[in-house]
């Protein structure tokens, strides 16, 4: 059984863990998202949980509903998602790091330098 | 939305205990009671007034019919799985489908054979040298190939294995999507079945604790995650359970005081479990 | 194919012992005969001996007759009371009634079912082994020419028949009168672990009680001949007489209690005890 954390809805996390593999291009765009029963039955949830989560990405037009033949990614989505988390990543996580820098002294080129590195062995 | 389910003031009274007292509720199609409670909480004398076995005061409709009056006709509808073993031992797994596509009008033999293809039970088994797990499967399978409307299952996965509990949740789940059902679980695993249900009953000591559907339940209960120092003053708001932590403690908190609490610490929702440990520990 | 043909062939299933016995017997029996037969001496010096006692030996084929025509159906007879006194109390002991009771069946079908597999199926798959024991007298008495012909006097086709059907006729009478205490032991056994004892020791009871202690012996002799109506038929030469014996107000009276017991039986299986 999946590990649900206590702090948002179900729904609202299978929304994010959907979003997150479109990301990773477990989806593509165009291609078929698992039926409300089959998602439901892996994760041994209500499917009107799914619904909502599947809900959820329809508002954002981030997945369209197909008649008689269920969800689908649309094009575009992958992107969208992408500013959203770089939007994400201007608006929460950098203050977040400008804290921390400023809580453990570190100084900002020791931090870029460290930033550069890592990069550099990761690809 | 069609009513399923429909029970009235069931009241359910031994020699001197009360074992059920004046329980109400409905079901529709689609939904997913979870009927929760300590051994002795009176869900088994509950779903004995559903399934027409047990004698008792209050009105019960299952399907729109009387489950003792009008069994014989509400059995094609209705279909119950309890933790012990009610399939004859002594039946072999072929004879026990023959039987049934005999005298079950909607039983689809070919389906139930289908399923049972999926899982290691053969059809010359005799039933009594299956393993628990796979009587469950069998008598789920049984019941999938049936045209049922409303399930009730008694602490189904009581002694199976993760293996069996994860095919047997799996079938239930898909089964259930694809028509229009009710289905009604008894457990005291929680945690296993919270993310199923649409409703739930608690029961103790035969009394109802809380009903409702989950969303209304989430929005009764929250917990606050607050520092020692608060302890106090989260005191005067009645909390129901606490555990301490590390240099916080969680209280589990009724939803009139969430204003007044979310200053004092963080928010979080809390699961059945937690609520259901704590409304039964409550004043006992 | 109507549901109570799958109810009874379950039945079938689960009390096996209704078609092994009859079939064990004439097994038996075949293994005796076909020991005689292969023994010449044997039924020389059988032959010899029914000579000897002159008119009885052409009676002895008729005396077999009647013999395996007796065993079978005491053979049924008692079946059909071991089936009546298991079946209720066995799927409430091992559980499986809540199963049973899952399925669209009513109980009065159920009943129905139960009292036609003691009452008519058991006595047919006894006149079974009545006919098949009578053929085989007759083909072996084709086969062997005289020297059991002798030994059995003249064995025909018809005669075998004849035998079989008068069998089953007798059956009917005995399932009748075996009715009532049907009902009796359905009822009994959905409340007693003991269905067998407590029919016949609550019997033997009120006998004694009627006749002993308020001496009120019409009750006493209406039970007595009630309970031994089915046996005495079967050793009867005239069945039919029986009945006339017993009188019609006995008979009258058995079939009502026997009515009572079939709807306090039914009652008790509506509301079928639940475990929990």
């Amino acid at each position: 059984m999946t590990d649900w954390n206590d702090k948002q809805p179900i729904f609202h996390q299978i929304k994010e863990l959907i979003e997150e593999q479109i990301l990773l291009g477990v989806w593509l765009e165009g291609s078929a998202l698992p039926s409300v029963r089959v998602v439901a039955a892996d994760m041994k949830i209500n499917h009107l949980t799914v619904m909502k989560a599947y809900q959820l990405l329809v508002d954002k037009n981030l997945i369209e509903k197909k008649r008689g033949q269920g969800m689908f990614v649309l094009p575009g989505a992958a992107e969208k998602l992408k500013m959203e988390k770089k939007q994400l990543f201007l608006t929460r996580d950098i203050p977040n790091i400008v804290q921390l820098l400023k809580r453990i002294d570190m100084p900002l080129q020791d931090f870029i330098k460290e930033l550069e590195k890592q990069i550099e062995e990761s690809q | 939305m069609s009513t399923l389910v429909s029970a009235a003031h069931i009241t359910k009274k031994y020699q001197s205990t009360m074992a059920v007292k004046d329980v109400s509720f409905e079901l529709q199609a689609g939904q997913v009671l979870g009927l929760l409670g300590h051994n002795g909480a009176g869900k088994s004398s509950l779903i004995g007034a559903l399934l027409g076995s047990l004698r008792h005061q209050g009105e019960v409709r299952v399907c729109g019919l009387n489950p003792v009056s009008q069994r014989a006709e509400l059995m094609r509808h209705l279909a119950y799985i309890s933790d012990v073993n009610v399939l004859p031992e002594w039946m072999t797994v072929a004879q026990i489908l023959r039987y049934t596509s005999g005298v079950h009008p909607s039983f689809d033999i070919s389906k139930a054979k289908e399923l049972l293809s999926s899982t290691q039970i053969a059809l010359r088994t005799k039933i009594g040298a299956l393993s628990k797990g796979m009587k469950v499967q069998l008598h789920l399978s049984i019941i999938i190939a049936t045209d049922t409307k409303v399930l009730i299952l008694d602490e189904p996965t009581l002694g199976l294995d993760l293996i069996y509990r994860d095919t047997f949740y799996r079938h239930l789940i898909e089964w259930f999507h694809d028509g229009e059902r009710a289905l009604i679980i008894a457990s005291h695993e929680v945690n296993e079945i919270e993310h199923l249900l649409t409703d739930v009953l608690m029961l103790k000591q035969g009394k109802v604790v809380l009903q409702g559907d989950m969303d209304s339940l989430h929005a009764q209960y929250f917990i606050v995650d607050a520092v020692h120092q608060h302890q106090e003053a989260i005191k005067q708001m009645a909390p129901i359970s606490s555990q301490a932590g590390l240099g916080s403690s969680k209280w589990l908190l009724r939803s009139e005081y969430r204003s007044q609490a979310e200053e004092l610490g963080e928010i979080i929702n809390p699961t059945l479990q937690e609520i259901f440990i704590a409304l039964q520990k409550e004043g006992a | 194919m109507h549901p109570s043909l799958f109810m009874l062939e379950k039945e079938l299933i689960e009390h096996k012992i209704v078609t092994r016995l009859p079939l064990f017997l004439l097994i038996f029996g075949l293994l005796i005969l076909g020991s005689i037969m292969f023994n010449s001496d044997s039924v020389n010096s059988m032959s010899l001996q029914f000579s000897y006692q002159g008119d009885l030996s052409a009676d002895f084929s008729q005396g077999l007759s009647s013999f395996i025509s007796m065993s079978a159906g005491a053979v049924s007879l008692l079946l059909s009371i071991m089936y009546l006194a298991k079946t209720f109390l066995k799927e409430r002991q091992e559980g499986s009634l809540m199963f049973w009771r899952s399925m669209p069946v009513s109980d009065a079908l159920t009943h129905a079912v139960k009292l036609g597999f003691a009452l008519i199926l058991i006595p047919l798959i006894c006149s079974a082994l009545v006919l098949s024991a009578e053929l085989l007298l007759w083909f072996i008495s084709l086969t062997n020419g005289q020297n059991l012909i002798s030994l059995l006097g003249e064995v025909s086709f018809f005669g075998a028949l004849l035998s079989w059907l008068l069998f089953m006729a007798k059956m009917i009478l005995v399932s009748l009168a075996l009715l009532p205490l049907a009902c009796l032991l359905l009822a009994v056994s959905q409340v007693s672990n003991f269905p067998l004892l407590v029919v016949v020791v609550g019997a033997y009871t009120l006998e004694f009680l009627c006749s002993y202690v308020f001496s009120f012996t019409a009750l006493a002799d209406f039970i007595d001949d009630i309970m031994s109506m089915p046996l005495t038929l079967l050793t009867a030469q005239q069945p039919l007489m029986v009945f006339a014996q017993v009188g019609w107000l006995s008979c009258l009276g058995a079939y009502l209690l026997g009515g009572l017991c079939l709807l306090f039986s039914l009652l008790i299986r509506r509301q079928g005890k639940f475990a929990g």
